[in-house]
């Protein structure tokens, strides 16, 4: 044990700016690189730089550039990087049966003052193995929108943004500005369930399903993704193999349940121990494919 | 008893809102001209020789206006039970977390900077940090005086406890532990110490200001108690983690060293690895029985996690080992129960005092005898309840004692009746079971033999002065401290009702032991039972000089006058009348008296044969009993506590509002040591050192409903028939939750934190069962 952890330490000397346009943001990322952080509700960065695990020179807050909060409809679902985890608890739009993964996530996350001041950009480019919105967004199809100074902006599939815990495949300069996700087709339903030691606490494992139900009822494309059980949030692709073309009985869900604990890939840790988690995965992917299925076909 | 109407009502504490709004002044909000900032370098090592410490490149850090290490600082053990502890380390540190040396610095990076420039040589000793490796003969020793590394104990034998086993129906045992949890103050410790012209002044949030400044301070610095002042600021949280600190010590030395002020304010993860968390212990019992369900034996047999130093575990071990004999009528009883020193973060007080241990253990097993002898857990406890008069068999009286019908009250409101058992009749949808269970305790309202224990005083008590200013207000002084549960809120209320004036005339004072009475300090659930009956006598001192007053300016016998709403006037006669202030103001102007009244409690429980460890402990005890009604999801072992009936014995109701939230209080932390809080440790290395991995449970976890039944018993020496309450609030609840989820899932679990890991193991779920 270093003796530095023992002591919460003073925040690192650091510049701070605040573009108000994206050019404006991009041109400082770019310039400054590695040593540049985009800034956005600070709920994590400044526990980072505090713990001196994050020393960056530059801090570039994104607050004052327009047009990167707001959650919008527009035949799939736009979420601006800046839209905050209480928009998104307060959005119709996520709350639709399929999107209402979404919406349970936002809400599980800490108390009012967090939830109003992290953003759904910042939960995901933090890259903790266990952040809430993760495997929603993921579940429910999600691609990230990353512009770049002198670049077009290009997207990629949010299961590919995680490199490992902590980490994105973002470079340098890169900033994440939107998510989008897929119109939803008919029928299709989401649901998110975790694992908590207290009422506030971080997901010890996390589970979203997204179903989508044929004419006949049966399953016609399933995601299910799983939080805290890997290095990075992932895709249990198991489960959705095991239920697609089947009828969403029990015996289904609990086979791709089963097939989700299989794909998790848990550590023993000071929060819980990897049976548990891996038993949890299960218990929690049946409860919410169940529940995914109830949204699919509950009216819309 | 010819009252006003005051007491029992819900008066909100005179803080209250400050408190809510954010505008309470606590120690860090404070300015001190030319503040020094102090840190603390911890030894991460559990064991280890100190070869080396070179602290001349930290002196010439820019910044750095003093170091202290064991070259510039007295060798001298001292403690307030055992003098194992020294200053800062010599020889050898002995858990992670150890204080070796200290900086005071203009500022925080200074300050930092110049703890990473002490240079220190480490030699690591084999460690030890298991309880039962502990005390192998072979084992490494902590201190080396401790053979065994075993520095006391607590061994008592009445009754022949054999013979009554063997003619017992059944002999019930079991095995019970529990962790070491953290009190969690959301105020960190803290301190400003300042040396100025030989006299040594403290400002903080002291759980007992002069226990600290005596045994603490003037002790091991070699100085007298004329050289001491403590001023109290406001507490943000202390149960039990604001007494015992070597803190104090460690941030006097700095001032002395720099000849500045100097504050030591605790991050939250120092406060997490290097204060004195709850004893972590195994608790081993046997019990005989009677067909009938008598409790015939008793047998106990504790290993107690001491951690490094001693701090104040002995007494909290002899609380641990025999107060719950007294709950229920115990004809004999063997205890054997030792402290053990390891490697680890030495324990101390919290909360309870070795009696939430106890009572976990004990109540359990209770509902396991329960089930063995087949009978209800509630006539069990009905049967063998200790009542009003009743000595017990370590010799204490009960004066009052309210536990059958708090027992009663609790089965009632819960609705035992219809519920218990109902998980196992089949009851339950899904995966969620239900289950209810229930637990009693009794505690202290102080507690004499560890008062003398510190002391060497055969004393135990309170003193206050309750001065009248010129203009009506009047200020009570008191040695005790509120620790933010009300207490001086309660004696307001106290001294409001003596007097006869409105009680927002009526200010208690923050102590500064210059001035305030001699008081021992918040602990044992003793200040409204002692400070409230010191108070008590003082308001009535000072009444009795106003009346003086009163019946000269009114040419009437004072035994013709009356105090209400603050004016006195002559019974028959309200038109002859004095302010408090006029009589206050004439009092001095007439030669007669500065209206302050004096009062002194001196408790008498009666004699105590230490070596015995027989006789009374305190006038009277308090006794509850706490129902709970739980949900378990036996898919992922998760416990809702859906609600908790709380009986209290607690005498008498002073305030409402402050009994209930202390309930409110003691509940929820009672349920974070059952389900919840563990300082997880491996090889002596605390693992969850922050509040994202130390749990504690908010308002959200809390039950939705904590009904609170008062069984006010009204105490012969109590004030106005008042008990205490601060630790019957939380004693029962983890034993009543534990009993309640046995119901619920038909098996039990024998120790705490009851995690959903450890359901889902007791049930055989987690390894290839199938959710």
């Amino acid at each position: 044990m270093s003796l530095a952890g023992l002591t919460t330490r003073v925040l690192a000397r650091f510049e701070y700016a605040a573009p108000t346009s994206l050019e404006a943001a991009l041109d400082l990322l770019g310039r400054h690189g590695e040593a540049a952080r985009p800034l956005a509700g600070g709920t994590d960065l400044l526990l980072q730089m505090r713990r001196g695990r994050m020393r960056p020179a530059v801090l570039v807050d994104l607050k004052r550039v327009p047009g990167l909060a707001g959650i919008e409809n527009g035949g799939g679902l736009r979420i601006g990087a800046l839209a905050s985890h209480a928009d998104l608890v307060a959005s119709p739009l996520a709350a639709a049966p399929a999107r209402r993964a979404l919406a349970e996530a936002a809400r599980c996350v800490s108390g009012p003052q967090i939830r109003n001041r992290g953003t759904v950009g910042g939960n995901l480019c933090n890259a903790s193995p266990a952040a809430d919105l993760a495997p929603p967004l993921l579940a429910l199809g999600a691609a990230v929108e990353v512009a770049r100074r002198g670049a077009p902006v290009r997207t990629l599939p949010a299961e590919r943004l995680f490199a490992g815990p902590g980490r994105t495949v973002l470079s340098p300069g890169d900033l994440l500005v939107g998510i989008a996700l897929p119109a939803a087709a008919a029928r299709t339903g989401s649901a998110y369930e975790r694992a908590t030691r207290v009422a506030i606490d971080i997901a010890l494992v996390g589970v979203a399903a997204c179903v989508t139900l044929a004419a006949d009822g049966t399953v016609a494309e399933a995601r299910v993704a799983l939080g805290a059980v890997a290095p990075t949030p992932i895709l249990a692709a198991g489960a959705a193999a095991a239920l697609v073309g089947r009828a969403p009985e029990p015996a289904a869900l609990a086979a791709a349940a089963r097939a989700a604990a299989a794909d998790a890939r848990p550590i023993t840790a000071v929060r819980a121990s990897a049976d548990y988690r891996r038993h949890m995965v299960e218990v929690l992917a049946r409860r919410a494919l169940a529940r995914a299925v109830a949204a699919a076909r509950s009216p819309r | 008893m010819n009252e006003s109407g005051l007491i029992g009502q819900r008066v909100l504490p005179q803080d209250a809102r400050e408190k809510a709004g954010g505008e309470i002044r606590y120690l860090p909000d404070m300015a001190f001209p030319g503040l020094l900032v102090g840190k603390v370098l911890r030894s991460p090592h559990p064991h280890a020789l100190v070869r080396r410490i070179d602290a001349s490149k930290a002196r010439r850090v820019p910044g750095v206006r003093a170091v202290v290490t064991r070259e510039n600082t007295p060798k001298v053990h001292f403690g307030i039970v055992l003098k194992d502890e020294l200053p800062l380390a010599h020889e050898k540190v002995r858990y992670v977390g150890d204080e070796v040396a200290a900086v005071a610095a203009e500022s925080e990076e200074a300050a930092l900077e110049g703890l990473a420039a002490i240079e220190v040589e480490y030699e690591p000793l084999p460690a030890v940090f298991d309880l039962e490796a502990a005390i192998a003969e072979e084992a490494p020793l902590v201190h080396d005086n401790a053979p065994r590394n075993v520095p006391g104990g607590v061994h008592v034998e009445r009754g022949d406890v054999e013979t009554e086993m063997a003619r017992a129906y059944r002999v019930v045992e079991g095995r019970y532990e529990t962790p070491m949890m953290h009190q969690a103050a959301l105020e960190p410790i803290c301190c400003v110490a300042d040396w100025r012209e030989g006299t040594l002044s403290l400002w903080g949030p002291f759980q007992s200001p002069f226990l600290i400044r005596q045994y603490l301070l003037a002790a091991p610095l070699g100085l007298s108690l004329s050289q001491i002042r403590l001023y109290q600021t406001m507490v943000g949280g202390a149960f039990g983690g604001k007494l015992d600190q070597r803190h104090y010590l460690v941030c006097a030395l700095l001032a002395m060293e720099a000849g500045r002020p100097v504050r030591l304010l605790n991050t939250l993860e120092e406060e997490l690895i290097a204060t004195r968390p709850r004893m972590a212990a195994i608790i081993r019992l046997r019990t005989g029985w009677s067909r009938e369900g008598r409790l015939l034996a008793k047998q106990v047999r504790i290993l107690a996690d001491n951690g490094a130093y001693t701090s104040l575990s002995l007494p909290i071990l002899s609380s641990m080992s025999m107060r719950t004999d007294s709950v229920y009528r115990t004809p004999c009883v063997s205890v054997n129960a030792d402290l053990v020193y390891t490697n680890t973060c030495p324990s101390g007080q919290m909360r309870g005092f070795g009696n939430v241990q106890a009572t976990f253990a004990f109540e359990s097993h209770l509902d396991e005898v329960a089930d063995v002898l087949g009978i209800d857990p509630v006539d069990l406890r009905l049967a063998n309840a200790t009542r009003p008069g009743d000595v017990s068999v370590h010799g204490w009286k009960m004066l009052s004692c309210g536990l059958s019908e708090a027992i009663t009250a609790a089965a009632e409101r819960i609705g035992w009746t219809e519920k218990r058992g109902r998980a196992r009749r089949g009851g339950g949808e899904g995966p969620l079971r239900r289950g209810v269970g229930l637990a009693g305790n009794m505690h202290v309202t102080s507690n004499k033999p560890f008062a003398t224990s510190i002391t060497g005083y055969d004393f135990d008590g309170s003193a206050a002065l309750v001065r009248v200013h010129e203009d009506g207000r009047v200020t009570v002084l008191t040695g005790e401290v509120d620790l933010g549960e009300g207490v001086t809120t309660t004696l307001g209320i106290i001294a409001a009702e003596e007097l006869g004036v409105p009680l927002d005339r009526v200010r208690v004072a923050n102590v500064d032991t210059e001035v305030a009475p001699y008081g021992l300090g918040t602990y044992a659930s003793r200040v409204t039972f002692m400070a409230g009956n010191a108070v008590r006598v003082a308001a009535a001192d000072a009444r009795r000089q106003l009346l003086e007053v009163a019946a000269r300016v009114l040419d009437a016998p004072a035994s013709e006058l009356d105090v209400k709403d603050g004016v006195i006037s002559v019974k028959g006669f309200p038109h002859r009348r004095l302010t408090v202030a006029e009589a206050a103001q004439r009092g001095f102007a007439l030669g007669l008296t500065n209206v302050v009244g004096r009062g002194e409690f001196h408790s008498e429980p009666g004699p105590m044969d230490v070596k015995a460890k027989y006789g009374n402990q305190t006038m009277t005890y308090s006794f509850a009993c706490h129902a709970a009604e739980v949900e378990v999801d036996v898919e992922t072992g998760r416990v809702r506590v859906l609600k908790v009936v709380a009986a209290h014995d607690l005498g008498r109701v002073i305030n409402r509002l402050g009994a209930e939230g202390q309930i409110d209080g003691g509940v929820t932390q009672g349920i974070g040591f059952a389900l919840v809080e563990e300082l997880i440790r491996t090889d002596g290395v605390i693992r969850n050192p922050s509040f994202l991995d130390y749990k504690i449970p908010s308002s959200l976890d809390a039950p939705p409903v904590v009904e609170k039944v008062f069984v006010e018993t009204i105490d012969p020496a109590g004030p106005h028939g008042a008990k205490g309450l601060a630790e019957t609030a939380i004693n029962p609840t983890a034993a009543a939750v534990a009993n309640a989820i046995a119901d619920a899932i038909g098996v039990r679990i024998r120790s705490v934190p009851i995690t959903p890991e450890k359901i889902l193991g007791a049930l055989g779920t987690l390894n290839g069962g199938r959710a």
